[in-house]
């Protein structure tokens, strides 16, 4: 079970545009980001 | 002539700069951000940083926190020798937080591990508001409030390096630890890096080393020229703006080092989100006070 920070309901016009990061097919932004940064560390931390 | 009550111009003090870091960036942070939302090309980042820089001008200008985490709070304190007031200081400084809690408002950010949340930033158990106190010659007193967001104090880390790898040591760390830290954090960062002294004073130090204007690096050559080759080497982690790969990932790496034993080299990492807010002013013996630069 995660634990819930905070709900936040909003009434908005105009929304957006936005950023989607996680899509319903199987895309996430953060996690292709993630991959990228740990595999720049790696090269990083060979070249010190 | 009628005397001010010192006390009172402490606790009025504060409450301002509660609020001025809230609602207001230090000015080269603003700056620095409005230059990467120009220079970076990508869409993905310069969206995120649009983002960014459209809600800090909106925080100013409306006097509202820039973020709806304003951080557990904490206060950088120099007396003077010669300043009349000691242990009240802390006193004013936290009815001034209590008090900045209803006014600003600040998000009630103090949670009693038993009791639940205080409502009001003030710990029921005396430490927080946190405070760093140092003893100073003059008549003076030197506040900064520094309220620092959850999120990216969850990404902090020390670590005792074995004093063999030395500095190289160093640096891996805090690469690995700016790598870990990823897009959780709200960046572009700023990172607070500290050596030396003992496993809770290097953390110390390197929360101190946030507070240090950006672009201005130790005075001691060898160390700044260390911070500048951490910033461009942590930049290649391509972090980017929230994370997502374009954009600056790290806006400027300042360290501060101590002594450290013979037998260990603790390093401190302390990260900030790009809503790196602190504010400061200094109060001398007649009450009169001055604000820092912000
Ligand atoms: S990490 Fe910073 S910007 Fe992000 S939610 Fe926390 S305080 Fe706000």
């Amino acid at each position: 079970m995660h634990s819930t920070e905070c709900f936040w309901v909003y009434e908005v016009e105009e929304f957006g545009p936005l950023t989607i990061t996680i899509d319903t097919h199987g895309g996430n932004l953060t996690e292709e980001s993630k991959k990228n940064i740990e595999a720049n560390k790696e090269k990083i931390l060979q070249e010190l | 002539m009628i005397m001010k009550d010192i006390a009172q111009v402490i606790e009025d003090t504060a409450v301002g700069l509660l609020k001025l870091a809230a609602t207001e960036l230090p000015t080269e942070v603003k700056e620095v951000l409005i230059k990467s939302e120009n220079t970076t090309e990508g869409a993905l980042g310069k969206s995120q940083l649009h983002a960014i820089n459209e809600n800090v001008r909106i925080a100013e200008s409306e006097i509202k926190p820039m973020c709806q985490d304003t951080g557990l709070v904490s206060f950088f304190v120099k007396v003077g020798d010669k300043f009349p007031l000691k242990s009240e200081i802390k006193t004013a400084l936290i009815k001034a937080t209590k008090r900045a809690t209803e006014k600003v408002p600040l998000r009630p950010n103090a949670v009693d591990m038993f009791k639940g949340n205080t409502n009001n930033n003030v710990g029921i158990r005396g430490y927080v508001p946190w405070f760093y106190f140092d003893l100073v010659e003059g008549d003076k007193c030197e506040i900064i409030a520094m309220p620092k967001g959850g999120g990216s104090s969850n990404v902090g880390k020390m670590k005792m390096v074995p004093p063999g790898k030395g500095i190289k040591g160093v640096k891996e760390f805090v690469v690995e630890a700016v790598a870990a830290a990823g897009p959780l954090a709200c960046p572009p960062y700023t990172v607070g890096v500290g050596v030396g002294g003992g496993e809770d004073m290097c953390m110390n130090l390197a929360k101190k080393a946030l507070l240090r204007p950006l672009f201005k690096y130790h005075e001691d050559e060898s160390i700044a020229s260390i911070e500048k080759e951490l910033l461009s080497i942590l930049n290649k982690l391509e972090i980017g703006a929230m994370g997502l790969g374009e954009g600056p990932s790290v806006l400027d790496v300042h360290m501060e080092f101590a002594a450290r034993h013979p037998a260990s080299l603790p390093v401190g990492v302390v990260i900030s989100c790009w809503a790196l807010r602190h504010a400061g002013a200094t109060i001398d013996k007649e009450g009169n006070v001055e604000l820092h630069p912000h």
